[in-house]
């Protein structure tokens, strides 16, 4: 069947013709027929004359399909849409080719580009041939829009919609709506004062009752179409309430944490709950918090140290102590034997030395006891169930005291007669002294836990038993891993020879026979080893030395216990394994010894191997072998059915802690293998949240997520805000005060020093959650438990009003920004001028205070320099230093000011005349020439220039600098734009449709931009910008619905075989299998056209409307002919 | 004209690598003129066989461009792409089409000057590869 097609190239002015030959072409299609009836070129095809060519065409030639080949469709597709339609021809058998975006202008070689478009023009007619006529249907609109950025011009149109009677969300990044207009002092050209005419418009944002606000939130992402928006907001935790937060300020009294303030850009600090300035809106406080601080991620049982330290700091170590109990119930204990990986992670490490957590920690728990009352948080109701721990050790421990807590009665069973567990029968005395483990025991029995000594559960009285006939709701297995792991190594049966975790309980227990005048050797490289061997020197031997496979750096022990052994005179051999042991009569006489060539293989696993041939041997008397240990499981019962793991381990759910049988949970050495002392703790406390859990609720727990982690690398900022305190040394027992007695070592912190400790934290997570506003807040309107939510919001119409940035000035080196006190960027100056700034409103130096006399205003700091900054005019900063260098002046009327400038560009209405008025009246003088370096010479600063009219050097001295600071994209403008499909010119500002006839428009339907964004602009041009956008969503609101393409896909059911192939593919639901005819059905309301069930469809039966495959696949042909 | 001027066909995503390929005109972003693209509504609606068809009717080099992974205006249109993609390349390969001919690329709206820079880099190094030889017009239209 042949086709009418007719033909139509656009010369565009010479946006085409000027690197395509378009005559060339539309004479080499005229004649070669194929189905082309006409082929025209005309100047401008989009205006009148242009389009009334094709529409008389089409219904004199009777055409009945239409190519046309300009620009983008995403600029005139519409127009020759609609062109087409009133000449009677359905819209869908037009073809639009881009020959200007995609050929004209990115081409440089004439003939190129013309070969190129001809090939790009064959391709639509080839296509166009196969088109069918579509319908398209109508969708309502959503009447509500999106306002993306909460500044000038956002706030612009938002207000404008409100006020036409229909909904607007303003999603903001910051705490603060106001953007930068909120930072200025006062406006060119009038000199009235930013906050004045910016406050009267926020608060009537705040108040209005179709706009609401939503802060500290970004856009995920949009889906959806014109009219019909999806969009996803994040929104951070703000931690206060909105509609409790009264805006009284109690809080910011009382908080601790001074960081840098972001608004003030770094002129001054603020408190991490704060808000910017007194009339900002929404008027309520918020809480910065970048997230964990390392400490407290890297803590197992995740104590929040950053609150309880700079607690501490304040003296308050009462609140401090209650904050380390949230997560770690045994404070005096904890401060004495944990291995501290906090104290590993503190970012104050990586500048001199961490925060001493640990000994603070200790502190906190010694003064409790000392003092003698135990205090513990409001226990709630107390409930009828009874909870079983079996052990008394760390983990059964802190189970009981938050079970407690809850209301429960918990019943702790322990076999031995003491309890602690590993506390008491494995961490020596010296290090945990008796008395303040009796001590957290008696405190724990306190809070109605009972504990039954002696009392070990097993077979008898088995796990099982609790349940069914003690009637136990629930039970908790907290059994640790105190069996000593053994080798078969030949003579090991000789007296003489001890099992290091034996050794250590049965000294423990006072049961090992003296070791006076004896040579004591110790096997092994962990901690037990060292534990064993400080503890043998206790017990007045001839000697102790310790053996380990591992060099000193690859022991596994911990580096302070190793040193402080070797201070207690215990000797150290490294890199030696057992091969046998010497006896004589049954007695230990020595060991013999081979080489090890290596303890780690590759992979970093530990798999020794030896040298055989280099043997040597030690004299011993005592042999302590500290290789290991695990744990008993002999006290699970077969009808417990309680499975283990292929190590041996009780098998746990990670997150919730539940056994293999319902209502019995475990946590501890017994399902983590040998672990610590605060890895128990939080197990302990994870699984009382657990059983909580499933007692009251009846399900599992719900798994709160992890909050992010702040960055691990020290920041300028943090090394700013730490204070020069250096870290307190623990006071010890002299060394020879130790040998032959089990006294504590450590010997604590005075309060002074924990104070000090405190006072060095950074606080890295920024606020720090020590609770004190929480404490301090009337209305109850702080939260700290927020975490950051997504939102999902429904809308019509999107506003993008995501503002500028201020250019970096540290890439201008030579101007001193950041090296000078003095030389500051015009947004800096701005906050000085500022009666709510740093300064009250008084210009005066940064580095001393002082009244600065002259002041040199650099221009063009990263504008109109492609090299370093943007290549284009940042349009602001001529006037802006006009206006400020006038503020300088009325300030201080015998002030100089001087500009070093490249032009003047001062359009706008107005402004020449107040430029001009800068000269002359100010008497400000204007330097032609681009500064070339600033530098300091006695005390002042000297920028050296080149004054271009007259020709020459100058040098101008200058109390204070102030460089024009060229407008850049958002840092983060890459984040948006992604979010919602922008583009962006090369400057990252977004891209309008069109320069000059689609300003506010995006190539996305329905999504509009406004203010800086688009490009450097001044308030008014934003406030302009920002009504024209409000204009376009209100249009849309007006149409009521929008025209709905009808390129969605269908099922051939002659095709189709029923795989459900695309079933599985569609995002939307749109395509369901029907039982009844075994194939694919398409549900065209919900399809949005993606094509992505055509393309995975085996037999080709779903195809995309206007996007088949015999479309494609002619211009496919037709381009490569 | 004696040098060879590979032809490239490139399937472009109507949300992202189209409106890139849009800026990078406005930005005028110099481009080799060996591409002739082809706008569809999303990267994973080119079905394998438009590939196939275009390297059959004589295309040197193929181009997908679509929008960045968690980008897509279509939810996941383009990690369905993404996982056809090297299934496809072992098809082509069997066809003896060199790996470097077809290439699936994120180029998102924002990221014009990276779609200079991969329309100018691919047709070099497929300058460099020489013409793709299996010239078999009208080869595969059963599919449709």
């Amino acid at each position: 069947m042949s086709k009418r097609v007719g033909v139509y190239i656009c010369h565009c002015g010479t946006n085409i013709d000027g690197m395509v030959d378009v005559e060339k072409i539309s004479d080499e299609i005229g004649a070669q027929g194929n189905d082309v009836v006409v082929c025209r070129h005309y100047k401008y095809m989009c205006s009148e004359p242009g389009q009334k060519l094709i529409r008389d065409d089409i219904v004199e030639l009777k055409l009945d399909h239409v190519v046309e080949a300009s620009c983008s469709p995403k600029m005139h597709e519409p127009t020759f849409r609609t062109c087409v339609s009133q000449a009677g021809m359905n819209q869908y058998m037009f073809e639009m080719v881009n020959i200007r975006e995609h050929c004209s202008w990115v081409t440089d070689n004439r003939d190129l580009a013309t070969i190129k478009a001809k090939a790009l023009v064959e391709g639509g007619i080839a296509r166009v041939k196969y088109h069918k006529p579509l319908v398209g249907s109508k969708k309502p609109v959503t009447p509500a829009a999106l306002v993306v950025g909460g500044g000038i011009a956002g706030l612009t149109t938002a207000l404008k919609i409100a006020r036409s009677g229909y909904k607007v969300t303003i999603v903001e990044k910051e705490e603060i709506i106001g953007g930068r207009m909120a930072q200025f002092d006062k406006t060119f050209p009038t000199l009235d004062c930013a906050g004045c005419t910016l406050t009267p418009k926020t608060s009537e944002v705040g108040r209005h009752p179709n706009i609401e606000i939503i802060t500290k939130a970004e856009i995920v992402s949009v889906g959806g179409f014109v009219g019909n928006f999806k969009v996803k907001v994040r929104q951070q935790p703000r931690y206060v309430k909105l509609d409790k937060c009264t805006g009284c300020g109690d809080c910011q009294k009382v908080c601790p944490i001074n960081v840098s303030s972001q608004f003030e850009l770094g002129m001054a600090t603020r408190h991490p709950i704060s808000r910017p300035f007194p009339q900002a809106i929404p008027n309520k406080y918020s809480i910065i918090r970048d997230g964990a601080a390392p400490c407290q991620s890297a803590c197992p049982a995740g104590v929040n140290v950053v609150g309880y330290m700079n607690l501490a700091g304040l003296g308050k170590f009462d609140e401090a102590l209650a904050l380390v109990r949230e997560r770690m119930p045994f404070a005096a204990s904890c401060g004495r034997i944990c291995f501290h990986p906090c104290e590993s992670a503190c970012k104050r490490g990586q500048m001199d030395k961490p925060l001493a957590v640990c000994q603070t920690k200790r502190f906190l728990g010694d003064r409790e006891l000392s003092k003698g009352v135990f205090v513990h948080p409001k226990k709630q109701d107390e409930r009828p169930e009874r909870i079983a721990l079996v052990g008394a050790g760390p983990a059964s421990m802190s189970a009981a005291y938050f079970l407690a807590l809850m209301g429960f009665k918990p019943v702790i069973f322990e076999a031995a007669p003491a309890a602690g567990g590993w506390l008491r029968y494995g961490i020596p005395e010296y290090r945990l002294p008796k008395d303040v483990l009796l001590q957290e025991v008696e405190n724990l029995a306190s809070m109605g836990v009972e504990i039954h000594y002696n009392t070990p559960i097993g077979p008898g009285r088995s796990i099982d038993d609790l349940m069914k006939k003690e009637g136990f709701s629930a039970v908790f297995i907290g059994v640790g891993a105190q069996d000593a792991m053994r080798i078969p190594v030949p003579g090991a049966d000789a007296a003489g020879v001890h099992w290091g975790v034996e050794y250590l309980r049965d000294s423990a227990m006072g049961k090992v026979p003296p070791l006076a005048g004896k040579r004591v050797l110790v096997i092994g490289g962990g901690n037990v080893a060292v534990d064993a061997a400080r503890t043998a020197i206790r017990q007045g031997p001839a000697s102790v030395m310790t053996i380990s496979l591992e060099s000193r750096q690859e022991m596994p022990a911990s580096a302070w216990e190793v040193e402080d052994a070797e201070h207690e005179g215990v000797s150290f051999e490294h890199r030696w394994g057992v091969k046998q042991i010497l006896s004589q009569g049954g007695k230990v006489t020595g060991i013999e010894l081979r080489a090890v060539a290596r303890v780690f293989d590759e992979q970093g696993r530990f798999a020794p191997t030896y040298h055989d041939d280099q043997l040597t041997t030690r004299e011993a008397d005592v042999l302590i072998l500290a290789i290991g240990q695990k744990t008993n499981m002999k006290f699970l019962a077969p009808e417990d059915g309680i499975a283990l793991t292929p190590r041996g381990l009780i098998q746990v759910d990670a997150d919730t802690l539940s056994t293999s049988r319902p209502g019995v949970f475990a946590g501890g050495d017994c399902t983590l293998g040998p672990a610590s002392f605060v890895q128990a703790v939080g197990k302990g406390r994870e699984a009382a949240e657990s059983i909580y859990a499933h007692l009251v609720h009846g399900g599992l727990r719900e798994v709160t997520p992890k909050e992010r982690e702040v960055p691990k690398e020290i920041t300028p900022e943090e090394r700013k805000r730490a204070q020069p305190i250096p870290r307190q040394e623990m006071p010890v027992l002299a060394a020879q005060e130790r040998r032959g007695a089990f006294a504590e070592v450590e010997l604590g912190f005075t309060e002074e020093m924990a104070k000090a400790e405190g006072q060095r934290c950074m606080s890295c997570s920024l606020c720090c959650q020590c609770g004190e506003c929480v404490r301090a807040c009337g209305p109850v309107a702080i939260d700290l438990t927020q975490r950051e939510s997504i939102r999902e919001l429904d809308v019509g119409a999107i506003v993008v009003a995501t503002g500028i940035d201020i250019f970096d000035a540290k890439k201008y080196p030579e101007y001193g920004h950041g090296k000078y006190p003095d030389v500051l960027t015009n947004l800096e100056f701005e906050r000085l001028c500022n009666a709510a700034g740093p300064t009250g409103g008084k210009v005066v130096r940064p580095s001393d205070g002082k009244v600065p006399q002259s002041i040199v205003f650099i221009q063009c700091v990263g504008s109109r320099d492609k090299a370093r900054g943007g290549e284009y005019c940042s349009k602001v900063c001529c006037m802006v230093s006009a206006k400020q260098l006038s503020i300088f002046k009325h300030h201080s009327h015998d002030g100089k000011a001087y500009v070093f400038y490249i032009d003047n560009r001062t359009g706008g209405k107005g402004y020449e005349e107040f430029l001009r008025r800068a000269i002359e009246e100010e008497g400000a003088t204007y330097i032609r020439g681009r500064a070339a370096k600033v530098f300091e010479q006695g005390g002042k600063l000297v920028v050296r220039g080149e004054n271009t009219l007259v020709g020459g050097p100058v040098e101008v001295e200058a109390d204070m600098v102030v460089l024009a600071t060229g407008l850049t994209a958002q840092k983060d403008y890459l984040n948006v734009a992604r979010a919602l499909n922008l583009a962006t010119d090369k400057n990252g500002f977004f891209l309008e449709l069109h320069p000059k006839l689609g300003p506010v428009e995006t190539s996305l339907a329905g999504i509009f931009l406004a203010g800086g964004c688009q490009g450097p602009k001044d308030i008014p041009e934003s406030v302009a910008q920002g009504g024209a956008a409000a204009a376009e969503a209100l249009t849309l609101f007006s149409m009521g619905e929008v025209e709905v393409e009808p390129t969605v896909a269908s099922a051939d059911r002659s095709l189709c075989t029923g795989c459900k192939t695309c079933v599985s593919m569609c995002a939307y639901n749109a395509l369901s299998f029907s039982e009844e005819g075994k194939v694919a059905v398409v549900n065209e309301a919900l399809c949005q056209g993606c094509g992505t069930c055509a393309a995975a469809c085996p037999v080709a039966a779903l195809r995309v409307q206007h996007f088949l495959p015999d479309q494609i696949f002619a211009q496919i042909e037709g381009m490569l002919a | 004209m004696s040098e060879f001027e590979p032809k490239i066909i490139a399937f472009l995503c109507n949300w992202c690598t189209y409106v890139a390929a849009d800026a990078a005109g406005v930005s005028r972003f110099v481009q080799k003129p060996n591409v002739r693209a082809i706008r569809v509504n999303c990267s994973g609606m080119v079905d394998p066989s438009y590939i196939v068809k275009a390297f059959a009717s004589g295309a040197d080099g193929v181009l997908v461009g679509g929008c960045w992974p968690g980008d897509c205006h279509y939810i996941s249109g383009n990690i369905k792409a993404m996982r056809r993609a090297p299934l496809l390349k072992k098809l082509l390969g069997e066809m003896g089409v060199e790996d470097l001919r077809f290439r699936l690329k994120w180029i998102a709206a924002s990221e014009p000057s990276q779609y200079a820079k991969t329309i100018n880099e691919m047709t070099e190094e497929i300058r460099k590869l020489g013409p793709f030889s299996r010239k078999k017009k009208s080869a595969t239209r059963s599919v449709a």
